[in-house]
């Protein structure tokens, strides 16, 4: 973990010595998007489930709560 | 001792005035922030030209952010002295803390959406959910602090710290900006507001009150606490 992160920072000095060489600022840019990508995909997950449930619960007695969050 | 049992229909004051006055800075700030901030985010595409020139330019945006920035700063100050030195705060915050329970208690409710489990989890004052989205929003907006501060005075951060730092600093800025964004424009607008059982709207960002049938089904554990175990007149499941 240290020594990876050793090597990112490195990376990031090399860049600046030499900005044609690494991306490491690319690659961190990379890294952000999927990983907010992620989580735009479990909150839609969370209210897909969540309007399934509902759905269920409404076809079965005609009401439908989900706990607020 | 357990209090009355209370009509299904009985408001019960769940947030105070300051509480909500909190939270009302927090969204003024926040969307402030967020336009302004996505105006430079996406400078290059037509939303953010729209918004740069309803925002007044290039300069007028940045100082607009600065203020609002100024505001979160502020408030950031005012809640951290509620929660850590009122009464009232830190016993907020005790609840906000996550628990083992928690988990379980998310688990069953994923179980549920599910279909594998007929009986919706019992959670206490706080659902995982909530506490999720109140650290999210709190230590997002302490990064987005710290972060910003760093863009704000360049020049002298400069002084003391490489390139490659400055860049990390924008990144993160502008990330996790875009993913606080997520979490509370999309995530909790829908979980307060849009999702079964509380379209249209949940009064309870005006009035601080939900009412007891509400507490019984969402915090049954607090309820429990609160007036016993018997539901609430009048409820039925």
């Amino acid at each position: 973990m240290t020594a990876g992160l050793s090597h990112l920072l490195a990376l990031f000095a090399a860049s600046e010595a030499a900005p044609e060489f690494p991306r490491p600022v690319g690659v961190l840019r990379l890294v952000a998007r999927i990983g907010i990508g992620a989580m735009l995909a479990l909150m839609v997950a969370y209210v897909f489930l969540e309007q399934l449930a509902a759905w269920k619960r409404r076809r079965g007695n005609g009401k439908a709560t989900t706990p607020q969050g | 001792m357990a209090r009355q049992r209370p009509h299904k229909d009985e408001l019960l004051q769940r947030f105070t005035l300051q509480e909500r006055l909190q939270h009302w800075v927090l969204l003024l700030s926040l969307t402030v922030l967020a336009l302004t901030g996505f105006a430079l985010f996406a400078h290059g595409t037509w939303i953010g030209r729209v918004l740069l020139s309803l925002e007044g330019g290039m300069a007028a945006r940045g100082t607009i952010h600065r203020i609002f920035a100024v505001v979160l700063m502020l408030l950031a100050i005012w809640h951290l002295g509620y929660a850590l030195f009122s009464a009232r705060g830190r016993e907020q915050l005790r609840a906000l803390v996550f628990r083992r329970e928690d988990a379980v208690a998310f688990r069953q409710l994923l179980a549920y959406y599910l279909g594998k489990r007929r009986e919706l989890p019992e959670f206490g004052r706080f659902t995982p959910m909530q506490k999720l989205q109140y650290w999210g929003a709190g230590l997002g907006s302490l990064v987005m602090i710290a972060t910003g501060l760093v863009l704000w005075f360049h020049t002298k951060a400069m002084a003391v710290v490489p390139k490659w730092f400055f860049d990390i600093t924008n990144i993160v800025h502008g990330y996790e900006g875009l993913l606080l964004f997520g979490l509370l424009f999309v995530w909790h607008v829908y979980i307060v507001h849009l999702s079964p059982g509380h379209l249209p709207i949940n009064r309870a960002f005006w009035s601080g009150k939900i009412t007891a049938g509400e507490l019984y089904r969402e915090h049954r554990l607090e309820y429990r606490e609160l007036f016993g175990d018997l539901p609430p007149e009048g409820y039925e499941e």
